[in-house]
This record gives C-alpha cells, sequence and structure tokens, in this order.
C-alpha cells in the first residue's frame, strides 16, 4: 500500500501549471519532509511541468478539450509521476543539453536530470510517461 | 506573471511577480519585444520574486538574449532564488547570461 497517491485530471491548458506546482508543495508539506523530502520538490515539480507541456503542445497540439491525467504515488523508496495524454508518444533516447542559443529543446532534458527512471509507454490510444524518483 | 518595467536612467528594470512559464511566456515576450522595439537597449531582468522557469521560459530568454544583441543591446538578470538559479546551472545558462547577484550590481553601467 503506497503512503500516498493522488490522481487529477486537467485540461490541455497552461492555465493549470500553477495549480499543479501549488499542488506538489501541498503534498511534501502534508506528508513532511521524512516522505517527500524538500531536495525532491524541484526535480518532480519541473518534471511534471515539462511533462505536462509536452502534452499540451506535442501530444495534443494545444487542443484545450484534450485531457491530461497526472497520477503521483508515494512509496517508501520512490515517487512515481505519470503523466498521460491521448497523444503518439516519443522515443526517450539520451537528450542532450541543445546549443546554448537554442531557444528550445531542454524539457526532456530536464526530466532526465531530475528523474532516475523514465519511460514511454503507449497503448490503447493513449500515452503514459512515467517518472520514478528515487528517495 | 505580473510585470512591471521601471525606467532607471537608460536602463529599463522588467520586474517580474510569478513565474516564467508556458502560460507566462506570451505576455512576457510582449512586453519585452515591445521594450526592444521601442529602443531599450540595456535590459535588467529583475527574478527576485520569480520563483519557478520552465523550459519555455528559457526559451523565451535566450530568444530575447538574441533580439537585444542583434540591436547592440545588453541584457543582465538579477536576483535569482536557488530552484532557478539551479536550473540555470543544469542548462549551463548561467554561461550564456550576464547573471548578478541584485539589482544594484545589474544596473551598473560600463563606464563610457
Amino acid at each position: 500500500m503506497p503512503l500516498f497517491q493522488e490522481s487529477l485530471t486537467i485540461y490541455s491548458d497552461t492555465g493549470y501549471l500553477e495549480m499543479l506546482r501549488a499542488w506538489i508543495q501541498d503534498i511534501a508539506r502534508k506528508l513532511g519532509d521524512e516522505k517527500f523530502p524538500q531536495n525532491a520538490i524541484l526535480g518532480i515539480t519541473t518534471s511534471l511541468i515539462e511533462a505536462v507541456n509536452n502534452a499540451i503542445f506535442h501530444a495534443h497540439k494545444g487542443k484545450v478539450a484534450s485531457p491530461v491525467i497526472i497520477h503521483l504515488k508515494v512509496e517508501e523508496d520512490y515517487i512515481l509521476l505519470d503523466v498521460v495524454d491521448q497523444g503518439a508518444g516519443f522515443a526517450l533516447e539520451e537528450r542532450s543539453l541543445p546549443q546554448d542559443e537554442q531557444s528550445s529543446g531542454r524539457g526532456v532534458f530536464l526530466i532526465q536530470h531530475f528523474m532516475h527512471e523514465i519511460e514511454s509507454i503507449t497503448e490503447d490510444h493513449q500515452h503514459t510517461l512515467r517518472m520514478k524518483y528515487h528517495l | 506573471m505580473k510585470i512591471n518595467v521601471e525606467a532607471n536612467g537608460p536602463i529599463s528594470i522588467v520586474h517580474c511577480g510569478g513565474s516564467l512559464d508556458a502560460d507566462s511566456v506570451g505576455s512576457f515576450k510582449k512586453i519585452t519585444n515591445g521594450l526592444i522595439e521601442n529602443g531599450a537597449m540595456y535590459l535588467v531582468m529583475d527574478f527576485q520574486h520569480m520563483p519557478f522557469i520552465d523550459s519555455m521560459g528559457l526559451g523565451a530568454l535566450i530568444s530575447l538574449q538574441r533580439k537585444i544583441k542583434q540591436a547592440d543591446g545588453v541584457l543582465k538578470v538579477a536576483s535569482l532564488c536557488e530552484d532557478v538559479k539551479t536550473i540555470f546551472e543544469i542548462t549551463r545558462l548561467h554561461r550564456l547570461f550576464e547573471v548578478c547577484q541584485d539589482l544594484q550590481a545589474a544596473c551598473e553601467m560600463p563606464e563610457a
């Protein structure tokens, strides 16, 4: 049985990003530093936001009505974050940092930096970006 | 994000209140591009009250840097919180931008 789990469904609207950051802060505060360390918050928050941005702009091409489903599970030794969209998914090869002056391409790089395991799962017309953070 | 622009002599200080992310980049770009179009040559981003930046926010800053360089202007960023500083360092953008400890340092103009 996980220590904590919660799911959210949002529209593909960047107006939800602030709420998602507050959601993570709130969970971390409720669980306390022992179960959700302070030093995990930036990584989890950044990865969530980048994954949701991917869903909104790339999977759903900005179609607001397309839902993005988020699952967060906190276990004794890891935090699992799933972001589910209705897109075709994408290849998860190791992303190198774009050239300094390049204005795009840092989103997946940031997820790969912070999260210890990442999986891209496509089935039944749904794509799940599964991200695991080892505690 | 709430954005206020303050004129300090030749310097335009852009005070950013809130996160620079996919939701706020539109208004950020509109305001900062407008400053450059109106001849601003010295921009200082006050990030004291900016708790978070995502990759789209970073992209907007990079585009801004490119535009102001094309106009032979200067862009500095000031007062980064620890989280934003970490993101800058992970993406190595602390090398691309002139990052100042505070506004006072950012507003020091080079001697003619």
